[in-house]
């Protein structure tokens, strides 16, 4: 079977070495730039093609076909199983990416560009939603009221929004990627939960709010540049950008506040 | 790193890919803070110089207060110039170590 790949011209050599120097050295290895064009260089890949004697198929049609359908809830699934899935979740993760790969290799042989974007979607697509329980687990074990989409069904996946807590749609995202390439367009939701890493690895989880969903929890703020929003915490900081202005507040911090919010509206719907 | 992934043969690329699942096995898949802040920039453009930056809090509403005596009680009162909002139904006082929320009512005509 004859196949060939039809690249979008916007996609650059450059991109493509980025590509694979990400997928030999890691995240890690990539500065800024670099990373910013890896970032773009998926983006465009989403409209690549394959094209076979039989059908001509886009790259992210390839992703629905032999990764998302075959896998994405049985993924779910296991995971939900898990008692811990901030360990547990990345050899589930391996050992579903294994059974893919071997899968593209049968159907799409003589390729490796869709191999590595299936494979590089379907890391993002299995933290994501590795974070996205980690986080519900947490906000049920701190006794927060909130409504979650049902990760295990595919429509319900699709939802809007990930979450609502007081009334806020908010979404749990685990790279700023999905937010990358809305650049320009908004901000959907009223919050994020999201999460980085700093120094030795320290693990920062963050919230960014709209200044009118940060007015609902309360709390004044530091203003800060977006680099230093982090120092200040536990003071939640505003940071003024040109699409707008966002508060960024440590998770716990966030927590408590919700928390106490939501104990003062229990209480004033007793009295 | 001078490949092209498109040029590369099978079986070398797979062995990238096993490497890359192995690898990714240790991995959070984390952003590092300077460019978890960078790609922040991206996408909601430069960020604008703030006066005051890292010294000033920015409350909401800011209003004086003068205090009162009155045997065993402290009253608060308001300076007599001061305007509090028609919809004011709570007042936070932030001090050292313990956050004081009071809830408001309206007077009763």
């Amino acid at each position: 079977m004859t196949t060939t790949l039809r690249l979008p011209t916007d996609f650059t050599d450059g991109q493509q070495r980025l590509i694979l120097k990400y997928l030999v050295e890691g995240r890690q290895a990539l500065n800024q730039a670099e990373w910013r064009l890896i970032l773009d260089g998926f983006d465009l890949l989403h409209q690549a093609l394959i094209v076979t004697q039989e059908k001509t198929l886009t790259f992210r049609q390839v992703y629905q076909e032999q990764v998302d359908c075959p896998f994405a809830d049985l993924y779910l699934a296991e995971l939900l199983k898990l008692p811990d899935t901030t360990r547990g979740y990345p050899s589930l993760r391996a050992r579903m990416a294994r059974v893919i790969t071997k899968r593209l290799r049968h159907d799409i042989p003589e390729t490796n560009l869709p191999l590595a974007y299936c494979l590089y979607f379907w890391e993002s697509f299995a933290a994501g939603y590795a974070f996205e329980v980690e986080i519900y687990r947490d906000l049920t074990a701190a006794g927060i009221d909130f409504e979650a989409h049902d990760i295990r069904n595919r429509h319900a996946r699709r939802s809007p929004y990930d979450l609502k807590v007081l009334g806020l749609q908010g979404d749990i995202k685990t790279s700023l990627y999905f937010l990358y390439v809305r650049r320009g367009r908004g901000l959907p939701h009223d919050f994020y939960i999201t999460r980085f890493y700093q120094g030795y690895r320290q693990r920062t989880l963050v919230v960014m709010l709209k200044p009118k969903a940060w007015d609902q929890i309360d709390g004044d703020t530091v203003k800060a540049s977006l680099e230093k929003a982090a120092r200040h915490f536990p003071l939640p900081a505003t940071a003024k950008l040109e699409a707008g202005t966002i508060v960024i507040v440590d998770y716990e911090v966030w927590k408590q506040k919700v928390l106490r919010r939501q104990q003062r509206q229990h209480i004033g719907e007793q009295q | 790193m001078n490949r092209l992934i498109t040029e590369m043969s099978t079986d070398e690329f797979d062995t990238v890919i096993d490497a890359y699942i192995e690898r990714e096995t240790r991995d959070t898949g984390d952003l590092p803070a300077p460019l978890f802040y960078q790609t922040l920039r991206d996408i909601f453009g430069k960020v604008a110089e703030l006066p005051g930056e890292e010294t000033s809090i920015q409350s909401r509403f800011t209003i004086a207060l003068e205090r009162v005596a009155a045997g065993s009680r402290l009253i608060l009162s308001s300076l007599p110039e001061a305007s509090l909002p028609a919809d004011l139904r709570e007042i936070e006082v932030d001090l050292p170590g313990i956050r004081v929320l009071v809830g408001l009512k309206p007077l009763a005509a």
